[in-house]
C-alpha cells in the first residue's frame, strides 16, 4: 500500500471501518512510513480530544415535560364523544357480569350440580362478555389488561374452582 | 402496553437525542426543547414505527427538527448560544476549557460536516448507520468525515499546540 492509499483510508482503519487485509497493509505502511505515521498520530489526537467531552445528560426536566403532552391525549381520548357511549356501555355490562358472579357466590341454597360441560359453557359465555367489554370500552389497553381484567379473571377462576368443589362433594 | 414501549424508548434515547441536539444547537434550553418535541413525536407515532427502524427514525427526526431551528434562527436572527465561559490564559491546561473549545470547533462546522461527525464521535454509529440516517452513500460519509475532522484539525491546533 503506498502513501496516497493509506492517507485514504487512514480515517476508516481509525474508526474501524476497513477490511481486515487493508488493516494488515496500512499497519505494515505505518511502521515504514514517518509522514503517514504523522498524519495517524494527528487523527488520533482529534479523536482523544473529541473523546474527552463528558456524555451529555438529558435533563429529568424534559421528561417532566413530555408526561403532560401524553396525559393530555389521555385524557381526550377519555372525553370523546364518540367513546362516551361505548364506556357507558362496557361499563353497565361490567357491572352486570360483576353483579350476576358476586350473586351467584354469595346464595345460600344448596348449589345444584353442574356437569364439566355446563362448567365450561358458562366460563365461555363470561368470556365473551369479558371480551365484547375489553372491545366496547376501548380504554387504554394497559390500564385494562393491567386493573381490570386480571382480577375479573382471578374472581371467575375461584368462582368455577368453587362450583368444581361442591360438584365433586 | 404503548406506554411500556414509550417508557424503554425513552430510557434508551433521551440522552442521545439530547446530545446530538446539544452538538447541532449549541445551547441546552434547545436541546431540551428538541428533545421534548421528539419524544412527543415518538408517542405519536409509537404505533407505527417498526422495533428495528426506532433508533434510525429517531434520529432522523432529530437531525431534522434541529436543521429546522437552526433555519428558523437564521431567518429571525435569534442565535442565542450558552455564553462563554472567561478566557483564563492559565486554565487553558484544565479540562473544561478544552473542552469548551472542543464544542465550539464543532458548532462552528458547517451543518452537514456538523451532522456527522456528531453521529460518528460523539454517538458513536457505524458508517452504515449514519449512511442509513442521512440517506447517503457510505462514501460519502467517509467524505463529511473527512473533510468536517480536518477543519476540527484547523481550529483546534493552536490549542493543541499550547498543550
Amino acid at each position: 500500500m503506498n502513501c496516497k492509499e493509506t492517507q485514504e483510508n487512514l480515517e476508516a482503519f481509525l474508526d474501524g471501518e476497513c477490511p481486515r487485509r487493508v488493516r494488515k497493509e496500512i499497519k505494515a505502511h505505518l511502521r515504514n512510513c514517518p509522514h503517514c505515521r504523522e498524519s495517524w498520530q494527528e487523527a488520533v489526537d482529534l479523536k482523544r480530544l473529541l473523546h474527552s467531552l463528558p456524555p451529555e445528560r438529558c435533563p429529568s426536566s424534559v421528561k417532566k415535560k413530555v408526561w403532560p403532552e401524553i396525559v393530555g391525549e389521555k385524557k381526550r381520548f377519555w372525553g370523546s364523544p364518540s367513546l362516551g357511549w361505548r364506556a357507558i356501555l362496557g361499563s353497565t355490562l361490567g357491572v352486570l357480569v360483576i353483579s350476576l358472579l358476586i350473586g351467584l357466590h354469595l346464595h345460600h341454597r344448596p348449589s345444584p350440580t353442574y356437569s364439566r360441560e355446563e362448567i365450561a359453557k358458562g366460563q365461555a359465555g363470561i368470556e365473551l362478555a369479558l371480551a365484547y367489554y375489553q372491545h366496547a370500552t376501548q380504554l387504554s389497553t394497559d390500564i385494562i389488561e393491567r386493573e381490570t381484567i386480571p382480577p375479573l379473571r382471578n374472581g371467575l377462576n375461584k368462582v368455577f374452582k368453587t362450583f368444581e368443589k361442591r360438584r365433586n362433594l | 402496553m404503548k406506554r411500556v414501549r414509550f417508557g424503554r424508548i425513552v430510557k434508551s434515547y433521551q440522552h442521545s437525542i439530547y446530545g446530538y441536539s446539544f452538538y447541532m444547537l449549541g445551547n441546552r434550553e434547545d436541546a431540551e426543547d428538541i428533545t421534548q418535541e421528539v419524544l412527543i413525536k415518538a408517542w405519536q407515532n409509537i404505533d407505527s414505527i417498526g422495533k428495528g427502524s426506532i433508533k434510525n427514525w429517531i434520529i432522523r427526526v432529530t437531525k431534522n427538527l434541529c436543521i429546522d431551528r437552526i433555519r428558523h434562527r437564521r431567518l429571525n436572527q435569534t442565535i442565542k448560544p450558552d455564553p462563554p465561559p472567561p478566557r483564563d490564559p492559565e486554565a487553558v491546561i484544565e479540562g473544561r476549557e478544552i473542552q469548551e473549545r472542543v464544542r465550539e470547533a464543532i458548532g462552528n462546522l458547517p451543518l452537514t460536516l456538523r451532522s456527522t461527525v456528531v453521529l460518528r464521535e460523539i454517538q458513536g454509529l457505524k458508517y452504515r448507520e449514519i449512511s442509513k440516517i442521512l440517506e447517503i452513500p457510505i462514501n460519502s460519509v467517509k467524505v463529511q468525515l473527512w473533510r468536517g475532522r480536518k477543519l476540527l484539525r484547523q481550529a483546534l491546533s493552536p490549542m493543541q499546540n499550547e498543550l
